[in-house]
């Protein structure tokens, strides 16, 4: 058992023997000296040295632990490559985490902006201006049977996700590398908070087409029910394209340029501001293999033109879509435990 | 003590770093390539062939010299870094003040960041809403809480991350030189939160610099050196054996076990090369077999001042004339003991002087304990010298 208090004898000497201070001794037993031992500032240590005056001892363990057994907790085990976590684990510990990081997204992107949320609706609107004058006055584009401004809407609120998403997502795991060295979380999340962010975008964009249905006298029919699929299909292609695209981008960033680019060929390989009817028939197959296509003109039918939509080619998509996303994440936790080296 | 208790497992860990710019990750990129830098570029081995074991409730401290692999095995424990082989294995939920600040995004304010933070370690925002004043009263900074955290100063930043990472419930905390950081209030609370949190049963990692802070905090020390395992041990036996007995001291685990009763310099007046003797009465409480004692003779303040013409200088700037070693003998035995020695004439010139005898412990070089006598060589004080130098000189014709 180690002695906790230092004797007044010790500080009685100490003043004897060091009339002329020389050393760090002096230094500790001058502040014995002060009056109820009151911690003085020295440098870094400064309440450690103060209160080993105090009789600072072992600390000692009287109090009963109030942790939880280490049993109740499943075993983490990391390796060069993988984090084996349980999979119910790690899901319960993203979604929450998950839904935080979005609002996060949001919240940032507007954050000391005077319009703030406002550019959700703005932004849109500004955009189908500056297209829809164009596609529409210069290009000589109508609707294919539908409202210019219903028909470039619909593909327009759908493009805006499918900008978003992907945009940010390749570059999210990128702007956040910061992150990964310092806290350990699901990393799928940062790549999927900008598909969920962008749901916001899309409800805003969504509120504002119903306006427009309603006003140009298009209607909404009992085939609006439908439009779950197409949005299913959006939401996992985009989140699965978003994940293997932030994966790849923290170890070539060429990954960013290169989706940069692909967005644009996807713009106008994509009836957006156009009506599928304006592709040649024989061009049509780009369309369907499109998953964005599909969606966009899917979209149109059961919103619009009030048809069932294509059942079989949303069902194709979604399924492909599915698998890739799994792909997707299974990539992501194969490499995850590198990026931190690389990034 | 069973398998149950363990929270902390590292098997066999190797962390290599590959030293220079890579030209491309690509085959980082690709998942069944191993990802190990290998052996044909130059790499760093921060932890080197690791095994141990920690479990619940342990307070262990980890010390070494910079360099030795403390932050990076915190990290390996926090999961943000994977190990180039091996194996880690943790559970519960951890909690780490590796980076002060950590996750702390600019453009949110305190208050938002401390609810993103929680989520980032595992809490759900209504669990962090319920301790929100807690933490934020802990941290001091209720005024600036909603302020956007990139106007804090470092400070505010450092407390307010201490605060949170302290409050989230976790099972592991791991703690990176973070004591120092603050001002002496600061240093207070944070102390007497990780005592709590000790004391609740927390399993604790603390990486710290200040030994008397490990000693105290933790009942387990490991010490690493080039990324191995060199002590783990009891606090007192590895705190000792790096830092010195001072630190044993300092965390108020044991005091000097040698006390330097007196020193006695017969006569007090000296002339120049005349002989005089010395007395020191040392009292060993306990045996210290690395002790060592030295005798040093230094000039007084005034002294340097006068021979300088400048400002009196610090006691500790003075210069040694002599550093004489003492036999250690009865450092080794228990008992008090006179030291008596004899010098048949030092050929000083005049002023007053100092003589002090210095217990030391081997291998380092602080002073533990000293007593100290004053040796005054009368006559007036010349300017340039403090000693003269016996010369017999002989002054011959040379050819060449």
């Amino acid at each position: 058992m180690p002695e906790n208090q230092v004797p007044d004898e010790q500080a009685a000497a100490g003043e004897r023997d060091l009339g002329e201070a020389v050393d760090v001794i002096d230094l500790v037993d001058e502040r014995d000296e002060e009056a109820g031992g009151e911690p003085v500032a020295s440098g870094q240590g400064g309440v450690w040295e103060a209160s080993s005056r105090e009789g600072f001892g072992p600390l000692e363990r009287t109090r009963r632990a109030r942790v939880t057994p280490p049993s109740e907790h499943p075993w983490v085990v990391r390796t060069a490559d993988t984090t084996i976590m349980p999979a119910k684990h790690r899901l319960r510990s993203s979604l929450p985490l998950l839904r935080m990081y979005s609002a996060r997204q949001v919240q940032l992107r507007y954050r000391q902006s005077i319009l703030g949320l406002a550019w959700t609706v703005v932004q849109p609107v500004a955009i189908m201006a500056i297209y829809g004058f164009i596609f529409s006055a210069f290009l000589e584009v109508d609707g294919g049977g539908l409202p210019y401004l219903s028909m470039a809407w619909t593909g327009l609120t759908i493009w805006m996700f499918v900008q978003a998403a992907l945009q940010m997502g390749t570059v999210s795991l990128q702007n956040d590398s910061w992150l990964l060295g310092r806290v350990w979380f699901p990393r799928e999340i940062i790549p999927l908070a900008p598909v969920v962010a962008g749901l916001i975008d899309l409800l805003a964009a969504a509120a504002i087409l119903i306006v427009i249905v309603i006003v140009q006298g298009v209607g909404i029919s009992i085939h609006a029910v439908s439009l779950v699929l197409p949005l299913l299909v959006l939401v996992v292609w985009g989140a699965a394209i978003s994940v293997f695209c932030a994966t790849v981008t923290i170890f070539l960033r060429d990954m960013a340029t290169i989706v940069g680019l692909g967005l644009r060929l996807l713009f106008i390989a994509t009836p957006v501001m156009y009506p599928e009817k304006a592709v040649p028939e024989h061009l049509r197959w780009i369309n369907a293999v499109n998953p964005f296509g599909a969606v966009v003109t899917n979209t149109r039918a059961s919103l619009l033109s009030h048809v069932w939509p294509n059942w079989e080619l949303l069902g194709f998509h979604l399924v492909i879509g599915s698998a890739f996303l799994a792909g997707a994440l299974w990539y992501l936790r194969s490499v995850e435990r590198r990026m931190v080296d690389v990034a | 003590m069973s398998a149950n208790d363990e929270v902390i497992v590292f098997d066999d860990v190797v962390k290599r770093y590959r030293l220079g710019v890579e030209r491309s990750n690509i085959r980082a990129a690709i998942p069944w390539i191993p990802h190990d830098p290998g052996t044909n570029v130059p790499t760093v081995t921060a932890i080197d062939h690791l095994n141990l074991t920690i479990r619940q409730s342990e307070s262990v401290g980890i010390i070494g010299n910079n360099g030795t692999g403390k932050s990076t095995l915190l990290k390996l424990i926090a999961g943000v870094v994977a190990p180039t082989s091996g194996e880690v294995r943790t559970r519960g939920r951890i909690a780490s003040i590796i980076e002060l600040g950590v996750g702390f995004h600019d453009d949110l304010t305190g208050r938002e960041n401390l609810i993103f933070t929680g989520a980032l370690m595992g809490m759900s925002a209504a669990e962090m809403k319920r301790r929100e004043d807690d933490i934020i009263d802990f941290a001091g900074i209720s005024r600036a809480i909603d302020t956007p955290v990139k106007r804090y100063s470092s400070g505010m930043l450092a407390r307010l991350g201490f605060s949170i990472a302290t409050h989230v419930d976790a099972d592991v905390i791991l703690v990176d030189e973070v004591l120092a950081v603050g001002d002496i209030d600061f240093q207070r609370y944070s102390l007497e939160r990780l005592e709590n949190l000790i004391l609740d049963g927390v399993t604790t990692l603390i990486v710290s610099h200040n030994l008397a802070a490990v000693a105290h905090l933790c009942n387990r020390v490991m010490r690493l050196d080039r990324g191995r395992l060199v002590a783990d041990d009891e606090p007192e036996k590895v705190v000792l054996d790096y830092g010195g007995r001072m630190a044993i001291v300092h965390a108020g685990l044991g005091k000097v076990p040698v006390r330097l009763r007196e020193l006695k310099v017969r006569p007090r007046e000296v002339n120049p090369s005349e002989p005089f003797d010395l007395e020191a009465v040392i009292e060993v409480e306990r045996p210290m077999p690395r002790g060592r004692l030295r005798l040093v003779l230094r000039p007084t303040a005034e002294l340097v001042a006068a021979h300088t013409q400048g400002n009196m200088p610090v006691e500790a700037d003075l210069p040694q004339i002599l550093d004489v070693p003492v036999p250690p003998d009865m450092l080794r035995e228990e008992g008090t003991w006179t030291l008596r020695g004899h010098v048949d004439g030092y050929p000083m010139f005049p002023g007053p002087y100092t003589f002090s005898l210095e217990l030391m412990e081997d291998p380092h070089n602080e002073v533990l304990d000293v007593a100290m006598a004053h040796l005054d060589v009368p006559g007036s004080i010349p300017a340039a010298a403090v000693a003269q130098l016996p010369v017999a000189w002989a002054i011959d014709p040379t050819f060449s």
